[in-house]
């Protein structure tokens, strides 16, 4: 054997592949007797001469270290797009086909949580023959998949950043959930940590922020929820904080989303994020539901007791972690 | 992986192709998080959202289209592959994927020493065909044997080891030229 053959077959002996039905699809070979004879023989002679050479002896150590650094790298601190985000996208799609489909009954847009809903439904009692029902629905499915693919491809032009990069960053809320409620001072601090956040006074995060800040409304009509009081507010940077003009409100020459930190009588306290409408959030492995409030879509998830919201709005997006119960949620969306 | 593949049934996936959304929803956080890693090694972290939420609508569409005669998991892994390369074919007027910040005449990359190897491997991975990389991590993160990886990339098995010959030494000369000491 030389340094050719060996390096020919080198990555399926180191991946213990070097068997029959390899050598057979690789050589194009049915002779699997005469396969099964060489395999094994072709296993020790590439062993034989990795032993004898130093630059095979090499590739094959290059292999390992390559492999060592894949499988050590760190999990990505990107999370896939949440159920909720993925059922949103099956409802546009589906409300696309169904708005342009004349023999469908007239349908709404559903609650995001509905279920047993088909992604091309048709009312149970419609006339309409199967097979065309089936033909017009593949039809339309492709037609709102090109729809909803070109939409996405051309996202608005950014500021101070190329278009690929928007829309990427997700934000995981689930590890600030959980420790917010076990230790609000030890989240607060993770949070600042990982992302760029300046504490100023309530009149500076107005200022920055362009307008006046739900705490800031809450506060000035002492109707904060759970009676609290306002203890400290930070402008911080999250990662889509680079929004296109129009796309959010969070601040006239730049993002500047605010996060407040309110206190209840009892010491207790709760946060209110006020970011831009671009930042997709996602609760992690956390159970959302997305709960229908008035006229709002909320994505809701219970910890321990508390409750965490997010929801967008005129711009914006606004979540809450630490709340108790209906009538703080309610006292929050009524200030909104 | 064996794991997701049994946790599958025939009934879950026959209650998603019927549009019943619990069962959407079953299949997609069983799949979302390995279906994000493989769609975010081929086409970068700035369309990975987007990309995998489309390549779910397709598998949604194309659910009645299953047989049952492959696992369900390779049969979605394929279509993740083809649409992901898809995907990146058809984005040629964007800046090529994970281009790499060189300087020039030194031919590194700006501030190498205080990059960890990761983010080496992501600039090297990145330098490397897309369907180089697709088998890579097919086998060195999913650890697939190669008779799976030739069912989902729709090649013969003797090819999935030539490629991943070539992914790694060309991964090997990458990193080299990136300053890895290994």
């Amino acid at each position: 054997m030389n340094c050719k053959q060996a390096c020919e077959w080198m990555s399926a002996y180191f991946d213990g592949e070097l068997n029959v039905s390899s050598m057979a699809l690789a050589t194009g070979s049915d002779r699997t007797e005469e396969l099964a004879d060489s395999a094994a023989p072709l296993a020790v002679a590439i062993r034989e001469h990795i032993a004898s050479c130093d630059a095979c002896a090499c590739e094959l150590r290059s292999f390992e270290q390559i492999r060592q650094l894949a499988t050590s790298q760190q999990k990505s601190l990107l999370c896939p797009p949440s159920w909720e985000s993925m059922a949103l996208k099956l409802d546009q799609v589906r409300g696309m086909a169904l708005a342009t489909d004349s023999d469908c009954d007239a349908v709404g847009m559903v609650e995001p949580a509905a279920s047993a809903v088909p992604l091309i439904a048709k009312p149970a009692a419609s006339t309409v023959p199967l097979i065309r029902r089936l033909a017009l629905g593949g039809l339309l499915t492709l037609a709102a998949s090109a729809l909803l693919f070109f939409s996405l491809r051309t996202p608005p032009q950014l500021e101070g950043t190329s278009a690929n990069q928007a829309n990427f960053a997700t934000l995981n809320l689930q590890p600030l959930i959980e420790l917010f409620n076990t230790d609000s001072d030890k989240a607060m601090a993770t949070l600042v940590s990982q992302h760029p956040t300046t504490d100023v006074t309530l009149a500076t995060a107005e200022a920055e922020f362009g307008r006046p800040t739900f705490v800031q409304n809450s506060a000035s009509s002492n109707s904060l929820p759970g009676n609290a009081h306002l203890v400290s507010t930070k402008l911080v940077q999250f990662p889509n904080c680079k929004c296109a003009k129009g796309i959010c409100t969070c601040g006239p020459g730049g993002c500047s989303c605010v996060a407040c930190v309110c206190q209840r009588p009892d010491g207790s306290t709760y946060l209110v994020l006020e970011h831009c409408k671009s930042q997709s959030v996602t609760f992690g492995d956390l159970p959302v539901q997305i709960v229908k409030r008035g006229d709002r879509h909320l994505q809701q998830v219970e910890v321990q007791g508390t409750t965490a919201i997010s929801w967008e709005q005129d711009g914006e997006r606004l979540t809450a972690i630490g709340l108790r119960g209906f009538q703080e949620i309610d006292t929050l969306l009524a200030n909104n | 992986m064996a794991g997701i593949a049994e946790s599958i049934n025939e009934n879950i996936v026959k209650r998603a192709s019927a549009g019943e959304r619990a069962a959407q929803r079953e299949l997609y956080e069983n799949f979302r998080d390995r279906t994000f890693r493989v769609v975010r090694r081929i086409v970068g972290e700035s369309d990975a959202d987007d990309v995998t939420q489309e390549c779910f609508l397709k598998v949604f569409a194309k659910l009645p289209t299953f047989r049952f005669e492959s696992q369900f998991s390779t049969w979605l892994h394929r279509l993740v592959v083809n649409e992901s390369l898809q995907h990146l074919r058809s984005r040629s007027r964007r800046k090529k994927y994970g281009q790499p910040i060189l300087d020039g005449e030194m031919g590194r990359v700006a501030g190498v020493a205080t990059m960890e190897n990761a983010e080496l491997l992501e600039i090297a991975l990145s330098r490397i065909e897309p369907e180089l990389r697709v088998v890579f991590e097919l086998k060195e993160v999913d650890e697939l044997p190669y008779s799976e990886i030739a069912e989902i990339v729709g090649i013969p098995e003797g090819t999935v080891g030539s490629r991943l010959n070539r992914a790694r030494t060309e991964l090997r000369d990458q990193l080299t030229q990136l300053g890895w000491e290994s």
